[in-house]
C-alpha cells in the first residue's frame, strides 16, 4: 500500500481513486494510516461481508481469524472490472507502478 | 547413522519450499469478480465511520469526468 501512496498523485491524475479494504475496525486503520501516511479511504469489513461477496475470505488464516487474501481491482466509472490481480502468494505484493501500466493498457 | 545426518539435511531441504509454499499459499477465490463483470457494490465505513459507498465514487461531485476506483482488499490483523 505504501506504493500506492507513492504512486497516488500519478493515479489521481489518471482519474483514480485508491481505496481498501480489511478486516481491521476503524480505529485500527486510523492508526495504520496516520502511521503510515495513507491518505486515501480505507474501510473496515469487520464481518468479513464485502470480502466474502468479492469470494476473498482466507478463514482462518490469521490466528484462527477470518481476513482477506490481498486482491487489487481496477473498476471503471460504469463498476466493471477492467483488471484485477489475485495473487497466489501473499509475499508477493502488486505495485502502482504495475497499476499506472495496465491503466495506459486500458488506454486510461 | 551413517547417513543420518545427511538424510535429515536432504529432507529439510526438500520441505522447505513445501513449508514455505504452505505458510504463504492463499486459497483459491473462483467466484472473484473477473474482468468484465460487474464489481459489486457496499457500503462500509472510513477511518472517521462515514459510509463509503463504491457506487458513488464513480462520479465525484464537480467533476464532469467519471472517475474509476482502484480496489485494494488487504489482510489487517497483524
Amino acid at each position: 500500500m505504501r506504493s500506492f501512496q507513492k504512486d497516488l498523485a500519478k493515479l489521481t491524475a489518471r482519474g483514480v481513486q485508491v481505496v481498501t479494504i480489511s478486516v481491521d475496525p476503524s480505529d485500527v486503520t486510523k492508526g495504520l494510516a496516520a502511521k503510515q501516511g495513507y491518505t486515501f479511504p480505507m474501510l473496515s469489513d469487520t464481518k468479513g461481508d464485502v470480502i466474502r461477496r468479492y469470494d476473498l475470505l482466507h478463514a482462518g488464516a490469521s490466528d484462527g481469524a477470518d481476513i482477506a487474501r490481498p486482491a487489487e481491482f481496477l473498476i471503471d466509472e460504469k463498476g466493471i472490472v477492467r483488471w484485477r490481480n489475485l495473487t497466489e502468494d501473499y509475499t508477493v505484493r502488486v505495485r502502482g507502478d504495475k497499476v499506472l501500466e495496465e491503466l495506459d493498457r486500458l488506454g486510461r | 547413522m551413517r547417513y543420518g545426518r545427511w538424510t535429515l539435511i536432504l529432507l529439510a531441504l526438500a520441505l522447505l519450499p513445501a513449508a514455505q509454499a504452505g505458510s504463504a499459499a492463499l486459497p483459491a477465490s473462483p467466484k472473484a469478480p473477473a474482468v468484465g463483470a460487474k464489481a459489486p457494490d457496499f457500503t462500509l465505513p472510513d477511518v472517521n465511520a462515514t459510509p463509503v459507498t463504491l457506487s458513488k465514487l464513480f462520479a465525484p461531485r464537480g467533476s464532469a469526468k467519471g472517475s474509476w476506483v482502484l480496489l485494494v482488499f488487504y489482510r489487517g490483523y497483524w
